[in-house]
């Protein structure tokens, strides 16, 4: 008895150190539950933007991390306009124009160079830093792009284009960058 | 032999070393706190079995020493000696300290932490972990519900594959990123990479002192879908629009969550008031005006700061808040504890083993005492 009593106290310790191996689980829950309702809620606070669009832009669908997505026509084809959005200062103004430059074939530029380039404009928003990304070899692609540095996030405003189709826009563009304006 | 087990097992130097050790845990634990933050520390020092100082020498961590002394005491109350009727407060009080690493250990493996986030008029039945992911496959397919398939956070470490024949599907897990930087892919991406990481890059940041500010995020590699869906898919936390695919011409999307635990109850927020200190933003006190559903009745409770809901082996407490731009959010703080009355009993144990101990010996002392004076 008294040695059996040792070896339950013993086992039990060990027991209470296994762990569970249920790792996979599977469920059912009705789709119109509170998981599923709520879905798009489970961010506490929704950043809302506003905008005036000229007529012409089309928003269209665009990628998941994109705000939204729009199509502006020019006469040989349309920009592409993205928002995006993120939390902090998302790497900050030098590398996110580098990267830019990357995508029209530039080599980054150091931090004095992109601020000489660098436009302070005005928004409903506050101000804005406006970047005009042009490769001169290449006329097929070209950058605008506006960036807002928020309280506890940074807004991402681009244009994709031809260089053609850049210097058509861009008025437009701005009086769009200009527009935007948080909702509620 | 077993007397001899018996005999080492039941060593007090055991408990004085174990004790020392304890002190010297929670010594570094402590000063650890402030690199490393809190979550980080109470792993490395305390929720371990070992952890290595230097990156090499192995040092017992704090679950290992605790199993110790439990193992210890428990052995303890076999010395043939103890057993006499003079020495009951002694047994009365080493069961009360075995009572106590017994309920130490239940907390440890069974109970669990997380926090609820509601918006006001928001219902919810489930509980986010603070610090554990979960990896879900959700068949948005069938006609009245959705079905998830969940892979908890042990099978998620780097290098793991996971083979679950029920999908035919193979995932590779090829980088578990405990806080994530998104940027946008400057060329155009392999063809292996899918929906997200079409466009996007996943890339490690240094993660945040306090573990629940991090973003985590995942990299897996799916196979067994068919030769256009199989590829590298990316997944963070709070990922708004999820990668999705067909499996046996079901649609099934992807999210990598905080690890949810179903409780059978729902907590509906009606409001959530702050009051603020006159002409400062510092909060003087809060509270949630909830509607606890449970088998379709409804009551109506209040959570203030210290004033919890205990409610079906659950505690709720006021933990924060989040300022909406058209409506509030609270933060619950979740807590399920098997534990939580092992220290007050144990306690009340230890407090009468020791009254014991002392009325036993008391007339000795006093008699002592008369004689030297």
């Amino acid at each position: 008895m008294y040695k059996r009593s040792r070896f339950l106290i013993g086992f039990s310790i060990f027991l209470l150190c296994c762990e569970s191996n249920e790792h996979i689980r599977k469920y059912r829950l009705p789709k119109n539950t509170m998981e599923g309702k709520n879905k798009s809620q489970k961010i506490p606070i929704e950043f809302q933007i506003g905008w005036i669009k000229p007529k012409s832009w089309k928003e269209v669908k665009g990628h998941a991390m994109r705000y939204a997505s729009f199509n502006a026509p020019y006469v040989d084809g349309n920009a592409d306009i993205s928002i995006t959005t993120f939390e902090g200062n998302s790497g900050g103004i030098v590398p996110n124009v580098n990267r830019w430059l990357g995508q029209i074939g530039i080599e980054p530029y150091s931090s004095d160079k992109i601020l000489n380039i660098e436009e302070k404009m005005k928004s409903k928003l506050g101000e804005y830093s406006y970047f005009k990304l042009i490769n001169e070899k290449n006329n097929e692609t070209a950058i605008l792009a506006a960036i807002f540095e928020l309280k506890n996030r940074t807004l991402f405003i681009k244009l994709s284009s031809t260089l053609k189709g850049l210097r058509s826009i861009e008025t437009e563009f701005i009086g769009f960058c200009s527009s935007i304006f948080i909702k509620g | 032999m077993l007397d001899l087990i018996t005999k080492l097992l039941s060593s007090p130097r055991i408990f004085s070393y174990t004790v020392l050790w304890m002190i010297v845990l929670v010594f570094f634990g402590t000063l650890a706190q402030k690199d490393i933050g809190l979550y980080a520390s109470q792993m490395k020092y305390f929720s371990s079995y070992y952890f290595t100082v230097g990156g090499f020498i192995p040092v017992p961590g704090g679950r290992s020493v605790l199993l110790l002394m439990t193992i210890n005491l428990a052995f303890s109350l076999f010395k043939k000696n103890l057993w006499k009727m003079k020495k009951v407060g002694i047994i009365i009080v080493h069961v009360g300290g075995l009572l106590l690493l017994l309920g130490g250990g239940i907390t440890a493996q069974f109970s669990s932490e997380g926090n609820m986030v509601i918006s006001e008029g928001e219902t919810i039945n489930y509980v986010d972990d603070y610090f554990d992911m979960e990896l879900v496959f959700v068949n948005t397919s069938l006609q009245d519900s959705l079905e998830y398939t969940v892979f908890d956070e042990p099978l998620l470490e780097n290098g793991t594959k996971i083979i679950y024949d029920e999908l035919n599907l193979q995932i590779d897990i090829i980088d578990h990123i405990k806080n994530v930087r998104i940027e946008q892919r400057i060329s155009t991406a392999d063809t292996i990479y899918k929906g997200f990481l079409n466009e996007f890059i996943l890339l490690p940041k240094k993660p945040e002192k306090e573990a629940t500010q991090n973003r985590p995020g995942i990299v897996i590699k799916l196979s067994g879908l068919n030769n256009s869906q199989d590829g590298i898919y990316g997944i963070f936390l709070g990922q708004k629009t999820p990668d999705t695919f067909q499996i046996n011409g079901n649609l099934f999307f992807i999210e990598f969550r905080r690890k949810r635990t179903y409780i059978p109850f729902s907590i509906n927020l009606l409001d959530f008031e702050k009051v603020m200190h006159p002409g400062t933003n510092v909060a003087k006190s809060y509270s949630s005006e909830i509607n606890l559903i449970e088998d379709a009745i409804s009551r109506r409770i209040l959570i203030k700061m210290n004033e919890p809901l205990r409610h079906a082996g659950y505690t709720f407490y006021q933990a924060s808040f989040v300022d909406g731009l058209d409506k509030e959010t609270s933060v619950l703080a979740a807590v399920k504890n098997y534990g939580r009355l092992f220290p007050y009993i144990s306690s009340i144990i230890m407090s009468i083993g020791l009254l014991i101990h002392l009325l036993i010996h008391l007339p000795k002392m006093l008699e002592r005492r008369s004689n030297t004076i």
